[in-house]
């Protein structure tokens, strides 16, 4: 993924024209940021790719994607995803995509409820009602009096240092 | 033409060592050269063969960049100026920098007027890379490469030029013109703001107004504005003036930057509806000043900050009483999701009990003592080091040469010196 | 604002700009029903501190105002004070202009008929004389200057100087008394220019001047030596006498730093104050020592400096006899009955209000007596319940959870709100924890500062600095050639 990200900004700065960037070129950069929770610079990369490129529907799917992960909407980041037939490039990120959100907020629910509604578990992650208890019970939460009782997750410290460690040591190393 | 290559073959020995003589002349020959016709500047410059003759070639090149005709050939231009960038061989450069510097800045104007910045980047970027003798050396390119990855919206593409710590500048960025400098550091504070690195954009910010001054500059002003809606929006803090700042930079800077420091003053009240006040009373001003986005930041900042203040007080707190003590509109609901989207960024640690509607606030788990967090200190320990090293170093430079001494001793009216003994009065 | 006519920006002046934020709180408030017995209150000062605290009270107080200028007229006929007198005399006809008519019943309200002529022969006179005075002082001190007989000349500048303070020119006879001390031949002296000086400044509420006299004063060597011989010989009075001037020294800096807000050192000069040598109604009363030395303290010291240095202090117990409501606010605060000490300290909040220099911090004061209480209140506790400390403070739970949420975020109380339950519950800070934090942050920061500085030294060495572009033109040659001008 990271390869992709590389080659592709750097493709996008030769003068070269037989390097200029493609419409599914620019769809797979942008869906690759948004893999890498990397918004700020797929937020700068719609913003450069020439308006004649936006004209492409999968391109401006993957960005409304990215619009509602940037709100933190995620009903509306569930909906959009599975409102566009992506292509066979584009579907293989867009569900490791899916995924990734996915898993990231069943372990927000874990550190941040400690008790939550099954509706609330079901929009965060995208799910019907009775997909989402099933699937969080089967992680060995528990439910009570209509409501999911959620378990920390048992690497939350370490997980998290971890990301902010990686978040740190790049903000350093660029200074 | 046939005058300008017969003119370098005298002027250029075998060896590819200018005259002085011909050095002298050069930007004259340049500045006729740029008035002639493309298709003999094409001509001239595919004449010269011989690698020795790179200085020549660079100087049709300069030209060519001068020419009015520059808009009907700017992409075969371009590709001819990165084929030579990275064929020539680099001392041939610094015979004469000022020819590459122009090149480099009418390539930035031209490509900013014609809103296809990105084509410019690659081709500073090699210049930057070949005319530095060292990669903490700043030079005049640095800024137009930065203005270039700022307007073509690529800021990604500038940060390998902001993370060495600058401590050397090339010959033409010393003395009293400093627009080049200043640009730098408000451009480099610009793209870190951008990627929403906001530690570095203050030190970006900081560093622009601190440059030594004896007079105001404006690029200074509009670093010290957006340095305070920076600071607020990463510490929430005003930044503190140092002393090592020029007395006449702070005394100027705060009465030219009052709608920021109105700004600054309301946020650490904590209160919104004060603050959506003076942001409403200083709005033309901060739309001229292009910092909207900025503001619209320092508004959300504000919203976070009082919910970080609520998690030191409270140990439990209903949603409902988040949202009134942080003047939310959206109420319970809107203080939930506020609650949950600091804790997903790690910004807090809480816990939402949806069953009675209450949010506990826990403390950091961090208890500095894993490996991780050893790792970090370390790492913090060793750049200390290093840079209390690279001081010791220059202090001892400085204390050692013979133009300090004689400068400490002599006249103390020069300004130079009040300078120097800031330094280490810091 | 009192004084406000009459007082020049002194060209010393340059760090006093933020009074502005004290005038526009202090004009703000209007106290409407005071139980101040104003003649016997009035009779602790003389001179220029009778007439200032009197404007201030005519300034704030409707029920009070035309009483004050009554007497501060009287007063001031006693003076040479021509620009006073007639100032007092506008304000006292505005101000029976605008009181409301009395009521049929029969109140004795003040009428058309109070208002006392404007005496222009008075005026007449008292200028007359005055400019006769002043022309005589003048060429005394002439005469004194061309004999160079320095005792002369200096009593010469001070009988000039109390001219120009009878007549209420402030600038010049703080101009006079400062040029004195060119001629001041002993210890004595010099203080006595020092006291002069204060005197003055404090009058124009010149706060810096008036710290750097007294310390002046309390530098001069053997200047309590002037004292003890005095008192010792029995033929200087008690005026003269060590204890006396140290305690007026004292008191002035405790006004200074009053003023400055800085109420512990305040608090700390107050209650050095020697009760049998605190006569100077010039200045400021014994009641006023009372008053501001026992708030300052309560708002600034902990419980067991309260205890040593004013519950059980000899000296100041003679203070806080003369104010007795002072006292037992400070009793009831030290036995922890807030409640009650509060409310005392609320009733007295508007004979404060009228006190010219305390005035502008009451409310800081007010704020800063309640957090010693909240956190003096917990701090034997590892939990407390909100609803009984609420009413311990007559407040609210939910006031009283904003006040708390202040004090913990300032570090004054360690302790965590269950607003659920509410309950306070202490917090046992992890000072590891703690400390690791700070030496993270402190690391950054000196990271942050040494780039920079590097940044700029490396900045200088290239001699790059910023130039107005038209000076740069000009001296360009000298400019680019600074290090190489000074090698040879």
């Amino acid at each position: 993924m990271d390869d992709a990200v590389g080659h592709y900004e750097h493709q996008e700065l030769s003068m070269l024209a037989t390097d200029a960037l493609r419409p599914e070129n620019y769809t797979e950069l942008l869906a690759s940021y948004l893999v890498q929770n990397d918004l700020c610079n797929a937020k700068f990369l719609w913003k450069r790719i020439p308006a004649e490129m936006k004209t492409s529907e999968e391109l401006a799917a993957i960005w409304r994607v990215g619009q509602k992960l940037w709100l933190k909407d995620m009903p509306g980041f569930y909906a959009e995803v599975r409102s566009f037939p992506w292509s066979a490039a584009t579907a293989p990120v867009v569900n490791q995509l899916i995924e990734f959100q996915r898993e990231s907020n069943i372990r927000l629910i874990g550190i941040a409820y400690s008790s939550i509604q099954p509706l609330d578990v079901a929009k965060l992650l995208g799910v019907s009602v009775e997909e989402a208890e099933t699937l969080v019970l089967s992680r060995g939460w528990t439910k009570s009096e209509g409501m999911i009782i959620p378990e920390e997750p048992p690497s939350f410290k370490y997980s998290i240092q971890k990301t902010r460690m990686k978040h740190n040591s790049t903000k350093e190393n660029n200074l | 033409m046939e005058l300008f290559i017969s003119a370098a073959r005298l002027g250029i020995s075998p060896q590819g060592v200018p005259s002085k003589e011909y050095l002298d002349n050069l930007p004259k020959y340049v500045e006729t050269l740029s008035r002639q016709s493309w298709a003999n500047l094409d001509a001239g410059q595919n004449q010269i063969t011989e690698r020795t003759q790179a200085l020549a070639v660079l100087g049709i090149i300069a030209a060519k960049s001068k020419s009015t005709d520059l808009g009907n050939h700017v992409d075969t231009f371009l590709t001819q100026v990165y084929t030579f960038l990275t064929t020539v061989e680099v001392p041939q450069l610094r015979h004469c920098p000022s020819l590459l510097i122009d090149i480099c800045q009418n390539v930035t104007d031209s490509l900013v007027r014609r809103g296809t910045p990105m084509l410019g980047i690659n081709i500073l970027v090699t210049a930057i890379r070949q005319y530095q003798t060292n990669d903490r050396q700043l030079t005049s390119i640095h800024p137009n490469l930065l203005e270039l990855c700022l307007a073509a919206s690529v800021p990604k593409a500038a940060l390998p030029f902001l993370t060495n710590d600058i401590d050397d500048f090339s010959p033409e960025i010393k003395g009293t013109d400093c627009k080049n400098l200043l640009l730098f550091f408000y451009y480099g504070g610009m793209v870190c703001a951008a990627l929403k690195k906001f530690k570095e954009a203050i030190y970006f910010f900081e560093a622009a107004i601190q440059v030594p001054a004896s007079t105001l500059s404006h690029i200074m002003l509009e670093s010290y504005k957006k340095l305070i809606l920076v600071s607020l929006i990463h510490t929430g803090e005003i930044p503190q003036s140092h002393k090592c700042a020029n007395q006449i930079v702070n005394r100027v800077l705060k009465p030219n930057a009052n709608a920021y420091t109105d700004l600054a003053a309301s946020f650490v009240t904590f209160n919104p509806t004060d603050l959506s006040l003076v942001i409403n009373r200083h709005h033309d001003t901060i739309n001229r000043d292009k910092n909207y986005g900025l503001v619209k930041q320092v508004k959300a900042a504000q919203t976070k900050l009082s919910i970080l203040r609520l998690t030191k007080t409270f140990l439990t707190l209903s949603l409902a009483d988040v949202a009134s003590r942080v003047q939310l509109s959206g109420g319970a609901q809107q203080a939930e999701s506020m609650v949950l989207s600091m804790i997903q960024d790690g910004e807090i640690y809480a816990k939402i009990n949806q069953k009675d509607g209450m949010v506990v606030f826990l403390d950091n788990k961090e208890k500095y003592d894993g490996p991780i967090m050893m790792q970090k200190i370390e790492n913090q320990i060793i750049r200390c080091i290093d840079l209390n090293r690279r001081l010791e170093s220059m202090n001892d430079n400085l204390a050692t040469n013979p133009d300090y001494i004689s400068k400490v001793l002599c006249a103390s009216e020069d300004e130079g010196i009040s300078s120097s003994k800031q330094l280490f009065s810091v | 604002m009192p004084g406000s006519d009459y007082n020049p920006v002194e060209p010393m002046q340059v760090d006093l700009p933020p009074e502005e934020n004290d005038n526009t709180e202090e004009e703000t408030f209007i106290v409407e029903n005071p139980t101040l017995d104003l003649d016997s209150y009035i009779n602790n000062y003389s001179g220029m501190a009778r007439l200032l605290r009197l404007l201030h009270i005519a300034d704030h107080c409707p029920p009070l105002r035309i009483e004050a200028l009554k007497m501060a007229i009287n007063h001031v006929q006693n003076t040479f004070n021509v620009p006073m007198y007639q100032q007092l005399h506008k304000k006292l006809r505005d101000a029976i202009a605008t009181v409301p008519l009395p009521d049929v019943t029969g109140g004795n309200g003040p009428t058309a008929a109070d208002l006392p002529q404007l005496d222009l022969q008075w005026i007449e006179q008292k200028s007359k004389k005055a400019s006769l005075k002043l022309e005589k002082l003048d060429g005394d001190l002439k005469n004194y200057k061309s004999n160079s007989i320095k005792e002369s000349i200096r009593r010469g500048h001070d009988d000039l100087a109390e001219h120009y303070l009878d007549a209420g020119d402030l600038t010049n006879a703080l101009k006079c008394f400062s040029r004195a001390r060119d001629y001041c031949t002993s210890a004595k002296h010099v203080i006595n220019m020092c006291l002069n000086v204060i005197k003055v400044s404090i009058y124009l509420q010149n706060w810096t001047h008036v710290l750097n006299f007294v310390a002046k004063a309390e530098n001069t060597p053997d200047a309590m030596e002037v004292g003890k011989t005095g008192s010792g010989s029995g033929a200087a009075s008690a005026k003269e006498s060590g204890v006396y001037i140290a305690t007026k020294l004292r008191c002035a800096a405790g006004l200074a730093e009053l003023a400055g807000k800085k109420y512990k050192q305040a608090a700390k000069c107050f209650l050095q104050a020697n009760f049998d040598h605190c006569d100077f109604s010039d200045m400021i009363s014994p009641n006023n020592v009372a008053i501001y030395g026992g708030l300052c303290a309560l708002a600034t010291f902990d419980r067991e400096e309260l205890q040593k240095n004013v519950i059980s202090s000899n000296s100041f117990k003679l203070f806080l006899e003369l104010e007795p409501q002072v006292r037992d606010v400070i009793f009831k605060f030290y036995e922890s009955k807030y409640a009650t000490c509060l409310r005392l300290l609320d009733d007295m909040r508007d004979n404060l209000l009228l006190d010219m220099y305390l005035a502008p911090h009451v409310r800081t004061l007010y704020a800063q007596i309640r957090s010693r209480g909240l956190i003096q209140y917990f701090s034997p506790y590892a939990s407390a319940d909100l609803n009984r400390m609420a009413d311990s403070f007559n407040t609210t739970v939910s006031a009283l959870e904003n006040e708390l949420m202040q004090l913990i975020l300032d570090g004054q109380i360690q302790a965590r709100i269950d607003s659920h339950n509410k309950i306070l519950f202490s917090k046992n800070v992890d000072q590891r924890s703690v400390t690791f934090e700070k030496s993270l942050r402190m690391g950054e920061e000196y990271e942050r500062k040494t780039k920079l500085m590097i940044l700029r030294a490396a900045m200088i060495r290239a001699q790059i600095q910023v130039k107005n572009p038209q000076r740069e033109n000009q001296n360009e040659t000298p400019g680019n050639s600074n290090a190489r001008g000074h090698r040879d």
